[in-house]
């Protein structure tokens, strides 16, 4: 076979053969590649989003003083949040065991002529009770017990303190912090991804400076925004703080820290 | 010599196929994107209808993007009341929603609506039909105008007062709006008039989205 064509000839032909596999290879694993980005980017609803942590439908038993915990901390998101009806979709949607069901929030805010007002950017909310530098451990996300909410419960080990009003934590503490988005597995098999756009979720394992508000009648806090610590440079977790992008951690540490001593908050 | 050199040349070129195009095309920058299937199509005229919500501001609402950001700017689609292009459909509620719970001192904080994509449906990779919650609780006097602010101040000569949206928390669903992968929304509006007026303290900011870009079709 092919002995009528010349030896080079023999030899070129042999080569494309060999490589149209690997060209195959190549464009059907790029393919997958871009699916894959794809779903980490819709599943992202900010630019420096950690992906949602997926916790069941059908809860786990607890001890009843959690339990209690829980429903105080989830009668607050049903009085702060829109509710959503959670519910279980069947195992395909649109032929896919995945969705994302994101929302959008329009919210505006309207300055008070005669109120005191803060000096700090809206990005950097001194005003809350505590902002502090801390790890992401881990995190576990939970349906409202009535099922019109999911939120995401990250425990968080205090690195340094900015700013505590609470005088509750301490560094080397532990504390939860949480956010009203995760995602949720349903008994049929499928997993929907309930995320708001543009608030993101701390990545697990990853630093963040935290502004957290206490959830009443709890010793926990939802997270008001944050900014990932990396490379020495800051990543706004929510896209409209996104201006701190890449900014010097040392200067943006000390820049947190001038608004909170402004604002006659402790600095520790 | 010259074969070898043209076999190596192969040899080089699957190389760079196998193994090296992926990871270079992997490394690519990712814009600032949402999907795309969150926008309607262009060309389609959207039908609202209206459930709860008043029906005077939200035709207004509706008369100043089809005259304004549809006719001017080309962003798409346009909308109309009950009637529209089949299968593209937004249905209002109204209802109190929370206001957003991190609010600075000295600021009165509100939600102007809430779309949540739960129950959307999709055609063709785009919007079909959404859902969209206008906060009840919201209206002119809440968040309109402070007095130093002329109420029909025109905007970037479109003959369309700012009034005339911020009266209109439906607006909310203009964020869908899309036009060259870009959603128009009414910052735009919010960012023309602050720039454009006299008074240095513009009174009102909005929380928010930026200009989003919207991914390549």
């Amino acid at each position: 076979m092919f002995k009528w064509l010349p030896h080079s000839k023999r030899l070129l032909w042999l080569f494309v053969f060999l490589a149209l596999p690997c060209i195959v290879f190549a464009f059907s694993g790029q393919t997958q590649k871009d699916r894959e980005k794809a779903r980490d980017t819709a599943l992202r609803p900010s630019h420096h989003s950690g992906l949602p942590v997926v916790g069941e439908l059908v809860r786990q038993p607890e001890p009843p003083e959690e339990h209690a915990r829980r429903q105080l901390k989830e009668q607050w998101y049903r009085q702060t949040t829109s509710l959503r009806e959670i519910k279980d979709p069947g195992q395909l949607v649109d032929g896919e065991m995945e969705t994302v069901n994101l929302r959008f929030i329009d919210t505006m805010e309207v300055r008070e002529s005669t109120a005191p007002q803060s000096t700090a950017p809206r990005g950097l909310p001194v005003w809350l009770s505590a902002v502090v530098i801390g790890s992401i451990l881990n995190g576990e996300a939970f349906v409202d017990e009535v099922r019109t909410g999911v939120y995401t419960d990250y425990k968080v080990k205090i690195v340094q303190i900015l700013k505590d009003s609470t005088a509750t934590l301490y560094v080397g503490s532990q504390v939860v912090a949480s956010r009203a988005e995760g995602a949720v597995h349903f008994p049929s098999g499928h997993t929907t991804n309930y995320l708001i756009e543009g608030m993101g979720l701390p990545q697990v394992g990853s630093e963040y400076v935290l502004f957290l508000s206490p959830i009443p009648n709890t010793p926990e806090y939802e997270i008001g925004t944050g900014y990932e610590l990396k490379n020495g440079r800051v990543y706004a977790l929510d896209d409209e703080n996104g201006s701190a992008n890449n900014m010097d951690q040392t200067t943006f540490i000390k820049q947190v820290q001038t608004y909170i001593a402004q604002q006659g908050g402790t600095k520790p | 010599m010259k074969c070898l050199r043209f076999l190596l040349s192969i040899v080089a070129g699957a190389f760079f196929l196998c193994v090296a195009t992926p990871a270079s095309l992997a490394q690519c920058h990712q814009p600032t994107t949402i999907a795309i299937s969150y926008t309607w199509p262009p060309n389609n005229l959207v039908a609202v209808h209206e459930g709860s919500v008043p029906t005077v501001p939200l035709t207004t609402a509706m008369n100043n993007w089809n005259a304004g950001l549809y006719s001017t700017f080309d962003c798409y689609p346009s909308f109309a009341l009950d009637s529209g292009t089949a299968g593209r459909d937004i249905f209002m509620s109204y209802a109190p929603l929370p206001p957003p719970p991190q609010c600075r001192p000295g600021f009165i904080c509100f939600t102007r609506g809430v779309t949540d994509l739960q129950n959307a449906k999709f055609l063709s990779g785009r919007l079909s039909s959404v859902n969209i919650t206008i906060n009840s609780a919201v209206n002119a006097n809440d968040v309109v105008m402070k007095p130093d602010i002329p109420a029909n101040r025109l905007l970037a000569g479109l003959e369309v007062r700012l009034q005339d949206f911020q009266n209109l928390s439906p607006l909310i669903f203009l964020r869908v709006g899309s036009v060259n992968h870009r959603i128009c929304v009414r910052d735009h509006f919010d960012h023309v008039l602050t720039i454009r007026t006299a008074n240095p303290d513009p009174g009102m900011t909005r929380k928010g989205f930026e200009l989003l870009e919207v991914e390549s079709e």
